[in-house]
């Protein structure tokens, strides 16, 4: 498991598999200098019998040896190995001094008057007793004396098989252990760290509500029966929940005073729109009523007057799709859309912009009409200032099954990146790019209120921003 | 003669016997004497005489009879046992028959063992069941385990067995050892130390009985003629005492009182008898044969 998965799991799981990990390190640290250290004694007890059982025989059948007494020799050798039950030599042989046989523990593998098997003597002629993992036969070569003179050799031979057995059964029982004592400071760790990181759970679903909105403060008698460290956390919690209820409340004053200010603008736009034109008016109705009976007089004064009073035909319009009322539950028709149109278009004069509308509405959806033309009219306006003059706003309404998309773009220099991630970004409340801009924080506020989702492409032909709003239900056609 | 492992198969000279038997009094003895002085018997491995319990039986049987102390005598050889009787340190002894005619001329029988209805029996040739063998002549190349250089059975029979084969135990086997004991040549072959070997015919049936997992690593190559069993002899010129004479009574007697069929049966023995020195004539025979191919 790498750091950085370690890191992404939870606290309980990653301070038992920690502890488990340190406890198995230390265990296998521990087992090996335990089974280094039976080796070691091993080794010294091999050693130890090598000596007392090879020296006491060497030293009793010296005489036999020297007299060739075959029997005695054997007879000999056989009841000290049958003293040693415990852990008796592999082999223990007699040679006498012309290098044969005189008698062995073992007669049907060595037997009386022959030479003995070079490897075997060659393996015990070895000047170390070495015990590894593998089974193994190992002994020593001792010299037999009889009145200062060697008479002969004796061969004794260990099997090590059962000193591996014995580290073996030693290796498997710290295995054992060392899992049981593993497994159970883990399950320890287990269960303190859920108790330690039980506050946290709490705290971490209020985290979890706060992004749904419901950003509530700890309740003080929380607050009292909780560890310090974490009252303490509670505490900067709800100052964090207090300040960005008043950040919220100073954004909600902002937005309305920007919408007043819009509103004033548009009027002022308006009264431009009606004034300027008015002049025109009057100028054309003084002239029709001097040469009103001049034909062509009359039909350019005709002219004159419709395309003026249509100027101030669309700015009412506008004007009243402006202060429309937010109509609440109502559903989203295409004419809420198309609306907007109307609400852009003095802003897209102004700027010689083209507008670029579709709208593929054909049905009235379950979603709050204001929400959403509101939604979209903050975007067009920031689609119309970011377009350069001359240039193209776009709005497309779609449906994709259920859902209802709104793409707004514009053939500006493109979004900023930080605008970007603030309207990509719906599960925390990042700041502001730049407080003075309250239009999209507006769309990506309510948005989130609704449930939808937000998302920028910027491009070199410049920035679409894509809302996609779920409709609630389907409605009905005898409800509409 | 080529000298076999661990041993002197050689005849008992004069020397030899003054010497062995200076040595055998500075032993101990299987009991202490009490305070009267006791008889002294000597006992051989012609019987298991390692047994703690014919040894108690044995020595009961014989101060009940005598109503003395009696302490049994051992030694390593059959050789150290002669020494002592000839020596005349000992009162009595069980024998075998091989040393009995080297010395029947200073030697009075007393009683000998009646085994299977007849005081006689016999020498096998046994050989470890890893060896298959029917007869002596497969045996060629063996190691071979002998009981003891003055043994008719466990030396004796088989070397006369190889001279009438034109053969001695060195030229037809590969090595040859004394154990000491019949018993210790049926251990030896069982555990292979041995390919082979000469043992008393009697121990050999009774081991059977007491301790198969002995003889049943073994196998019977081969039985010989019956010979005369080993006897209780002393030396001719103490015959005229009583406790000498009493030995033989007690023997002889043993059937006659509980105790002493209790010894009986644990020998296996149906009773004792008197013998005469013929009764050990084939045992001459084939000895004086053995020495002149020698």
């Amino acid at each position: 498991m790498t750091a950085s998965r370690l890191r992404r799991l939870r606290l309980s799981v990653t301070v038992p598999v920690v502890v488990a990990g340190l406890m198995a390190a230390v265990g296998t640290a521990a087992s090996v200098s335990v089974l280094e250290r039976l080796r070691g004694n091993q080794q010294a007890e091999l050693q130890r019998l090598i000596d007392g059982i090879g020296g006491s025989l060497s030293a009793a059948l010296g005489a036999h040896v020297a007299q060739h007494d075959v029997w005695s020799t054997y007879d000999l050798i056989d009841s000290v190995m049958a003293g040693q039950q415990q852990l008796p030599p592999s082999f223990v042989m007699a040679i006498d001094d012309s290098g044969l046989i005189l008698a062995s523990s073992r007669p049907l593998d060595f037997p009386v008057g022959t030479a003995p098997p070079a490897d075997v003597v060659g393996r015990l002629a070895l000047p170390d007793i070495a015990l590894d993992d593998t089974e193994a036969v190992v002994g020593r070569l001792i010299p037999m004396v009889q009145d200062g003179r060697q008479v002969g050799q004796l061969a004794i031979a260990f099997n090590t098989g059962p000193f591996v057995a014995e580290r073996r059964e030693v290796l498997a029982t710290l295995i054992a252990v060392n899992a049981a004592l593993t497994l159970a400071m883990a399950g320890l760790g287990y269960a303190v760290v859920c108790r330690m990181v039980a506050p946290a759970a709490g705290f971490l679903r209020r985290i979890e509500d706060a992004v749904g909105d419901d950003l509530r403060p700890v309740a003080s008698t929380d607050i009292a029966a909780a560890p310090r460290e974490f009252a303490d956390l509670y505490r900067r919690f709800n100052a964090v929940v207090a300040a960005a209820r008043e950040r919220e409340h100073l954004a909600d004053q902002l937005a309305r005073e920007e919408k007043a200010a819009l509103m004033g603008r548009l009027a002022a736009a308006m009264a431009h729109e009606v004034n300027n034109p008015l002049g025109g008016l009057l100028n054309a109705v003084d002239t029709l009523d001097r040469h009103g009976a001049r034909s062509d007089v009359r039909d350019e004064g005709i002219a004159i007057l419709r395309r003026g009073l249509t100027g101030i035909r669309d700015v009412v319009v506008g004007m009243l799709v402006a202060w429309r009322r937010d109509d609440g539950g109502a559903w989203l028709t295409a004419a809420a859309i198309d609306d907007l149109k109307a609400l852009i278009g003095p802003q897209a004069r102004r700027k010689a912009l083209g507008v670029d509308w579709r709208n593929g509405l054909d049905r009235p959806l379950a979603l709050p009409a204001g929400t959403v033309r509101q939604v979209a009219l903050n975007l067009l306006i920031n689609a119309a200032n970011a377009a350069p003059v001359g240039g193209t706003v776009s709005l497309d309404c779609a449906l994709d099954g259920p859902d209802l998309v709104i793409a707004v773009g514009d053939d500006g220099p493109g979004l900023p990146a930080a605008w970007q991630r603030f309207l990509a970004d719906a599960g925390t409340s990042p700041a502001l790019p730049d407080p003075g801009a309250l239009g999209l924080w507006t769309v990506r506020a309510l948005v989130g209120r609704e449930g939808g989702r937000i998302a920028a492409e910027v491009s070199t032909a410049g920035t679409v921003v894509t809302v996609r709003f779920a409709a609630r239900e389907e409605i009905r056609h005898d409800a509409a | 003669m080529p000298r076999p492992r661990g041993g002197m198969p050689t005849r008992l000279t004069r020397r030899r016997l003054l010497a062995a038997g200076a040595l055998a009094t500075a032993g101990v003895g299987v009991r202490p004497a009490r305070g009267e002085s006791p008889i002294r018997f000597g006992l051989t491995p012609v019987v298991l005489d390692s047994d703690r319990q014919f040894q108690a039986d044995f020595r009961g049987a014989l101060e009940r009879a005598l109503a003395q102390p009696v302490e049994l005598v051992q030694r390593r050889s059959y050789q150290e046992i002669m020494a002592l009787l000839l020596s005349g340190q000992l009162h009595a002894a069980w024998i075998c028959g091989y040393p009995y005619v080297q010395y029947a001329s200073r030697l009075s029988l007393l009683a000998v063992p009646v085994y299977r209805g007849q005081p006689l029996y016999q020498s096998y040739l046994v050989a470890n069941r890893a060896r298959p063998a029917a007869a002596l002549e497969d045996l060629r190349g063996h190691v071979h385990a002998f009981s003891d250089p003055d043994s008719n059975s466990g030396y004796l029979v088989t070397r006369y067995l190889l001279a009438r084969m034109g053969e001695t135990p060195a030229s037809f086997f590969r090595e040859t050892f004394f154990t000491y004991g019949h018993r210790n040549v049926i251990r030896a072959v069982a555990a292979g130390l041995a390919d082979s070997g000469s043992a008393e015919g009697y121990v050999w049936d009774v081991l059977s009985e007491i301790e198969p997992q002995l003889t049943q690593a073994c196998h019977v190559v081969s039985r010989s003629d019956w010979f005369g069993f080993p006897p209780v002899a002393a030396l001719s010129t103490r015959m005229h005492e009583p406790a000498v004479r009493g030995i033989g009574d007690a023997l002889t007697g043993l059937e006659g009182s509980d105790a002493g069929r209790r010894l009986l049966d644990l020998l296996r023995f149906d009773r004792f008898v008197a013998v005469g020195p013929e009764h050990y004539a084939r045992i001459a025979e084939i000895s004086r044969f053995v020495e002149m191919q020698s």
